[in-house]
């Protein structure tokens, strides 16, 4: 049998009062909107709630309800319903008599009358502070992990731009990046002294030393100046200075910057809070009152500062305390911080690492002299996996007119000891080659002196003069040996090894250096070399030396750089060693112009930056254009010129020229070690340089692609 | 190198040897020297140039220029077809008037042929 609502009993009238008066949920009645919903009745539970009975809320007036309630933003369009005279339902937040926040579900409907108008309506409010609290966490929670999500985005962000500081505003962008967390944030370095920085000057050493940011900065307008110092004799008290502790590394930080104080004279904290209210009024149009400092910490030193202005609306707690609300602000800026502290530091050790390297590798370098009157070519490949310094060199001396001094040495080893060694022996040479014309006197001086000088390293060495006798216009050679390879002499087809005049090692010349002496006419090459050019592991030096007789001896070339070139292309396959080769050729005016075509149609020159280089390059050219019988030079030259000089104006390093005869017009390569490409202006009239690579487009098809570490300007003469 | 000589309407400018980076230096101080004689007409002589680029080009319309601004002209004699063709690159052939009377005194050297002199560096002191 299935119950049904006639078997149900009747439930009476009162029996409805009774439990709207008896049920748990606080409920009440009210008259009509009109008349301010005056509560006509509450049950029970509505006074146990609230702890109001009707009479106490009659007091309050009309809208007593309104008054219990917390105000909220829609409290506006729930009205509409009940002006309306429909059922509203809303959650309300109600103080309780504890004091607590209680969070109600409030249900008004109508009571039906007879002529359809809303004169009473009964309330019911379901407490609901458990959900909505529990809500209200998890909204919490999930803003928090948006914020440690943007945080880290923020941090992501930073990590990228300090990967290049040389990018000059690198801070700015940073410190932009901040100021989406507060509303004003900026960079200071202390070179020397703070600064406000934009970016970071890479060259500057990572010092982080100086005070001398004591400098006067003039008083915002409306202040009174008060010079370099901020106190005033006989003044307030001073506060202390915080921003040089910090700078001093004896406070981790961060600490607060209260910008009102009045701070010591020539204090950190006084330049700063001078700088602060001067830029950021400027910047923001806003005063600040205080600043949080964050130390910009390298390994060593604190390189700088990060200022930030939470803005001023809360209260001011005392130094060194940042304001509590502001936790994970300060915790990103102090990440932000020390990882820019880092990337500073970093950056500015690799800055002067690399330079060092770069000063010390060029002074190493071995340089080409111009001598009037002889063909000269060199080479030197330092072992790349050595850190391109080595202990070769050579020097090529114009002594006096007509008088070349050159020597080849070779200190054992190719680190930067060797280098070094090297170094003073070069220059001990020099010094004697320039007071002393012969080659024994000049040898048994540097014995001498090396001696004394305890070069830690064994070298061996070749030195020779040469001089011009103009009645027949040949060159007398003498040279002495120094435990060095014998040179070659190349004449006619046939080689000779300059095995005369040997001696032990450099400073080990007990007995007077010998000298041994040779005729040179036009035609004939001299091939200085060290022992990297010859030597191999799976070979004897014997077997090397027979090897470079042998080739030598099929050299065609009639210009130094060719036999060079043919040296190269047949013995540095894989050089073990540094490599120095110097190669003087008597030019001969009756064959010089013959074309040989044998020899490879390919040159390489490796020049120091420096203009004398462009005139350097240009005979070059013209002298290998003659030996390969291309007509053109002059555009040849040209074009050489412009390039070679861009790699001196805007280049760094050594320049490289390499010249190829590719059959279809000459192909001219100039390398240097800066990455950027070459750039073909407009041409500004008032700059000097402007239409070089105009030029060079105009005589060739040119391009470029990086080499290296820099980048290689090719370009191929166009047919005429 | 660069010779001024100077009459009393003409400012002679005798140039010999490479006129590239290598000689940039002295350009400033010659320009000044230049502008400072004031003459109408300013006479370059190039008969004994073994090499012009860009670089050089742009002494010679730095020159020309701050004598036309002056209403001045600027007499280009002895330079030959690569010169010419360097400054007309560089958009500046109008600013001189080209003497193609002029015969050099010595043989004029073009670059390329017979035996070319080493540059030659100065002794360390």
């Amino acid at each position: 049998m299935s119950p049904s609502p006639a078997g149900l009993l009747p439930v009476s009238a009162d029996h409805l009062t009774a439990a709207l008066a008896a049920t748990g949920v606080p409920t009440f009645i009210t008259g009509e909107w009109s008349a301010g919903m005056p509560v006509l009745w509450v049950n029970a539970a509505f006074e146990r709630f609230t702890g109001m009975t009707v009479e106490d809320l009659a007091v309050l007036g009309p809208n007593a309800l309104l008054a219990l309630v917390d105000d909220d933003p829609e409290r506006e369009p729930a009205q509409v319903d009940l002006v309306a005279g429909r059922s509203m339902r809303r959650i309300v937040g109600m103080r309780a008599r504890d004091g607590r926040t209680s969070w109600l579900q409030i249900d008004v409907t109508p009571l039906p009358s007879d002529d359809g108008g809303a004169h009473h309506w009964v309330g019911m409010a379901t407490d609901v502070s458990e959900y909505v609290d529990r809500q209200a966490a998890q909204l919490a929670s999930l803003e928090v992990e948006r914020q440690q999500r943007a945080d880290l985005d923020l941090i992501a962000q930073t990590t990228e731009l300090l990967g290049d500081l040389e990018y000059p505003l690198a801070l700015r962008d940073i410190a932009d990046l901040l100021r989406s967390l507060v509303p004003w944030a900026s960079f200071y370095l202390n070179d020397d002294g703070l600064q406000h920085a934009d970016g970071v000057d890479v060259a500057s050493p990572p010092s982080g030393r100086g005070r001398r940011h004591a400098r006067y900065v003039p008083a915002p307008p409306g202040e009174p100046s008060t010079g370099p110092g901020d106190a005033v004799e006989g003044g307030e008290t001073l506060a202390g200075d915080h921003v040089q502790d910090l700078l001093d590394g004896l406070v981790d930080g961060p600490v607060r910057l209260d910008l009102g104080a009045t701070y010591p004279p020539f204090s950190a904290s006084g330049w700063l809070s001078r700088d602060l209210r001067h830029r950021v009024v400027e910047e923001t149009g806003a005063i600040p009152r205080s600043v949080v400092v964050h130390a910009v910490a390298g390994r060593r030193r604190v390189l700088g500062l990060v200022v930030t202005w939470h803005g001023d609306a809360q209260g001011e707690p005392p130094a060194t305390a940042p304001a509590p609300e502001g936790e994970h602000v300060v915790t990103v800026v102090e990440v932000v911080a020390r990882r820019a502290g880092t990337a500073i530091d970093n950056a500015r050790l690799y800055a002067r690492e690399h330079r060092l390297a770069e000063a010390l590798q060029r002074a190493m370098l071995p340089e080409q002299a111009d001598v009037t009157g002889l063909d000269v070519w060199t080479y030197y490949a330092p072992n790349a996996e050595h850190a391109q310094v080595g202990g070769d060199w050579y020097d090529l001396l114009q002594i006096a007119d007509g008088t070349v001094g050159l020597v080849i040495g070779d200190v054992v080893g190719h680190d930067v000891e060797a280098a070094a060694a090297m170094g003073q022996l070069r220059s001990v040479v020099r010094a004697y080659a320039y007071e002393l014309t012969h080659p024994a006197t000049v040898l048994d001086r540097v014995d001498q002196l090396v001696t004394g000088m305890r070069v830690p390293r064994p070298a061996s060495l070749v030195y020779a003069t040469l001089e011009h006798r103009v009645e027949d216009d040949t060159w007398a050679l003498d040279y002495t040996r120094a435990g060095h390879l014998p040179p070659l002499l190349l004449r006619e087809g046939t080689v000779r090894l300059l095995s005369g005049a040997g001696g032990p090692l450099v400073g080990f010349g007990a007995d007077p250096r010998a000298v041994s002496r040779e005729e040179l006419r036009r035609g004939d090459v001299l091939l200085f070399y060290t022992d990297g050019l010859i030597e191999r592991r799976d070979r004897s030096l014997k077997v090397g030396l027979d090897t470079l007789v042998d080739i030598s001896a099929r050299i065609t070339a009639r210009d130094s750089a060719g036999v060079g070139e043919e040296l190269l292309a047949r013995l540095a396959d894989a050089p073990e060693d540094d490599v120095a080769i110097v190669v003087v050729r008597v030019p001969d005016p009756a064959t010089d112009d013959q074309v040989t075509a044998l020899s490879p149609r390919s040159r390489r020159w490796l020049l120091p930056s420096e203009p004398a280089s462009i005139g350097r390059a240009r005979h070059a050219v013209l002298r290998t254009c003659q030996a390969w019988g291309l007509p053109d030079s002059a555009a040849a030259e040209l074009v050489v010129s412009e390039l070679v000089a861009n790699g001196v104006l805007h280049g760094w390093g050594n320049i490289a020229l390499r010249l190829y005869d590719t059959g279809e017009g000459l192909r001219i390569e100039v390398e240097d070690a800066n990455p950027a490409p070459p750039v073909a202006t407009d041409g500004h009239p008032n700059r000097l340089g402007g239409f070089g690579m105009q030029i060079v487009e105009r005589l060739a098809d040119w391009g470029w692609r990086p080499a290296g570490s820099g980048k290689l300007v090719w370009a191929r003469l166009r047919a005429t | 190198m660069i010779e001024i000589a100077t009459s009393s309407t003409t400012t002679t400018l005798v140039i010999a040897g490479d006129l590239d980076l290598a000689e940039r230096d002295q350009f400033p101080e010659i320009a000044a020297r230049v502008v400072g004689l004031r003459r109408q007409l300013l006479v370059i002589d190039m008969c004994r140039v073994t090499f012009m680029d860009s670089t050089g080009a742009a002494f010679l319309i730095s020159l020309a220029d701050s004598g036309r601004k002056r209403g001045g002209a600027t007499v280009l004699r002895g330079a030959d077809e690569r010169d010419l063709f360097v400054l007309e690159v560089c958009g500046a052939l109008e600013l001189f008037r080209i003497d193609t009377d002029h015969r050099c005194e010595s043989a004029s050297q073009s670059p390329g042929t017979g035996p070319v002199q080493l540059p030659q560096r100065p002794r360390p002191s």
